[in-house]
């Protein structure tokens, strides 16, 4: 039987958004959508809607070396792994006696916890004969289940803010500030900055390990790297779309891209993009409809982009490799009427 | 230059070379010299610690046991003149990349890495670009400058790899099993094309799976199974008997521990 936990439910049912809340009673939904797509919805929902694009932005860029580098899920793991730092920061902070909900310390308990099954994984995959991917999916899922159960723990606590604790794990814009968004668009931007200054290195190593070895590069320490820049836009995403979702947000946009594109450098781009569009069409339908959190609508969103692509992107799409197949199926017919034809031809003569 | 091997200047040379995979050997006291400007074929069985060989040699594995040199110097060192070309398997093909990047990745100098495309306009970068393409050209590759590699045949992928590899301008070419999915045809071009390089004083060590072209197309051998079973000219080092010793079953030299 599945146990749905409380904390999923009451994080849903205290997600609407207030930014926008009063903008939806004065005019139609689509008008209202406009109203905030545009950025007039009010400083605080622009700053929001900004700093989520930036963060979509950076998943698309960073997202799509983790993915070369076939290392996707390995943002699954960080983010269930959050879950377990976010929830011990929460309880140490309570234990200290604070009430108010610290950012920055929950965000560093995450880091903590993510960087811990980041060296998990890496030390599975290199030590073991176990694959990289069964090294992810073991950490990924220990790391869920120490995540709920330390959840729990929290919910022993009295009087603190739980409340903010649950908009961690499905992601709500509604509640962030100004300075919370800030916090989110310098951590983003830090990522991608670092992503585009190492484009060439991270394309070599996801490439052609052994050879970029070989020509002196440090693909331990780029391993490294790339490990961060993933975890730190996995903690950006922690408020906006929060822990669960947050993978997705740096995978969906990645593999978008790489039905269009050919080579990195268009891919890259076409994942920020994808990534950009997401988060402002996901951030902005939740602002102004009631009970829908904005990461689940972000995830929604890039997911229908991804499905979209799926079937009508121009080589690898669904629908262009059915049509070549068809067409080279009745090439292939007609050929053989025409050899048997004249081979009966042949025969007889 | 400080020759940190004392002795040898050999563009490689292996000092009783030990590897183990989690405590299972994969080369055993190795002891082995290349011979400059030739081509030398490293033949074994499956599992004879061929691939192993060239990567401890280059420092990506780390050794039980013994030292690598290649002229007299540790890898590092020298690093611009060794180029290497990997084992097909070890690269994923379906990588979006086009096979004139391939190549240029192997005339990055270091700075390079760090400096992304658009920065580096000029006639430098045009420099660069119109080497990577001369050498597909070369491969006879010109037309397939743009295209992904995903989209070549399996010989021409090798080829866009050997490419990469002459772009490298080295003085010590370390392949391993290059001719593996390339037909004879190609095969015989390459094979051309490795002999013009040794003329010209350059080192080729290839790790080499049929017998017939290393006793025929290459200068020395080096036959081995875990360690060392024979080596000297081709056609020596690959005799019948000792063939029959190396690819015998239980042939991999078994390990006293001490």
């Amino acid at each position: 039987m599945l146990v749905v936990p409380s904390w999923s439910l009451t994080s849903l049912a205290s997600a609407p958004m207030t930014g926008a809340a009063t903008a939806s009673a004065e005019g139609g939904l689509l008008e209202a959508w406009t109203r905030v797509l545009s950025f007039q919805g009010g400083y605080n929902t622009n700053v929001v809607l900004l700093g989520t694009i930036l963060l979509g932005i950076s998943a698309g860029a960073v997202g799509s070396f983790a993915m070369l580098k076939g290392r996707a899920l390995v943002a699954d793991a960080i983010s269930h792994a959050s879950l377990v730092g976010v929830a011990l920061a929460f309880l140490l902070h309570a234990a200290l006696g604070q009430q108010e909900r610290s950012m920055p310390l929950l965000m560093l308990g995450a880091a903590l916890s993510g960087a811990c099954a980041v060296v998990a994984i890496e030390w599975i995959a290199k030590h073991t004969r176990l694959s990289p991917e069964t090294a992810v999916a073991t950490v990924s899922s220990a790391s869920f289940g120490a995540g709920i159960v330390a959840l729990s723990a929290t919910r022993r606590v009295d009087g603190a803010d739980r409340a903010g604790l649950d908009e961690l794990i499905f992601g709500s814009t509604a509640s962030m500030t100004s300075a919370d968004a800030l916090l989110m668009a310098v951590l983003a931007a830090a990522a991608l900055g670092a992503t585009l200054a190492l484009y060439r290195v991270l394309t070599a190593v996801a490439f052609n390990e052994r050879f970029a070895r070989s020509k002196g590069l440090p693909v331990r320490l780029l391993d490294v790297i790339l490990a961060a820049l993933v975890g730190a836009v996995a903690m950006a995403g922690l408020q906006a779309v929060g822990m669960l979702l947050v993978a997705a947000l740096l995978v969906a946009p990645a593999a978008t891209a790489r039905l269009w594109t050919t080579r990195v450098a268009p891919m890259v781009v076409v994942a920020a993009a994808a990534g950009a569009g997401a988060a402002w069409v996901g951030a902005s339908l939740s602002a102004v409809t009631p009970n829908a959190p904005a990461g689940p609508m972000i995830i929604l969103a890039a997911a229908s982009t991804f499905l979209v692509s799926l079937l009508i992107a121009p080589q690898r799409g669904v629908l262009s490799g059915w049509l070549r197949h068809r067409r080279l199926a009745a090439t292939a017919r007609r050929v053989a009427a025409t050899a048997s034809g004249s081979r009966s031809a042949g025969g007889e003569a | 230059m400080i020759l940190r091997s004392g002795e040898s200047r050999a563009p490689l040379a292996l000092r009783s070379l030990s590897v183990a995979y989690r405590g299972v050997p994969a080369l055993w006291d190795v002891s082995w010299e290349a011979r400059e400007g030739a081509m030398t074929a490293i033949v074994g069985p499956n599992g004879a610690g061929k691939s192993t060989l060239l990567n401890a040699a280059m420092g990506a594995l780390r050794p039980l046991a013994g030292e690598a040199f290649f002229w007299g110097q540790t890898f590092a060192d020298v690093r611009s003149r060794v180029a290497y070309v990997p084992q097909r398997e070890s690269v994923d093909w379906d990588f979006p990349v086009t096979a004139l990047e391939v190549v240029e990745m192997g005339s990055a100098r270091r700075l390079d890495w760090l400096l992304p495309t658009w920065v580096r306009r000029g006639t430098a970068n045009r420099g660069h670009r119109q080497e990577a393409r001369g050498c597909l050209e070369e491969l006879g590759l010109g037309a397939f400058a743009d295209r992904p590699i995903g989209q070549l045949s399996g010989g021409q992928q090798q080829r866009v790899f050997l490419a990469r590899a002459l772009a490298q301008r080295a003085d010590l070419l370390l392949l391993d099993e290059p001719f593996a999915g390339v037909d004879s045809e190609t095969e015989g071009a390459l094979f051309q094309r490795l002999r013009r390089l040794c003329s010209e004083g350059t080192t080729v060590v290839a790790v080499h799976h049929d017998l017939e072209t290393a006793r025929s197309r290459f200068d020395d051998a080096m036959l081995m199974a875990g360690s060392v079973v024979a080596t000297g000219p081709a056609a020596d080092a690959l005799s019948e008997d000792n063939v029959r010793r190396a690819f015998a079953p239980g042939s991999r030299a078994t390990v006293q521990l001490a």
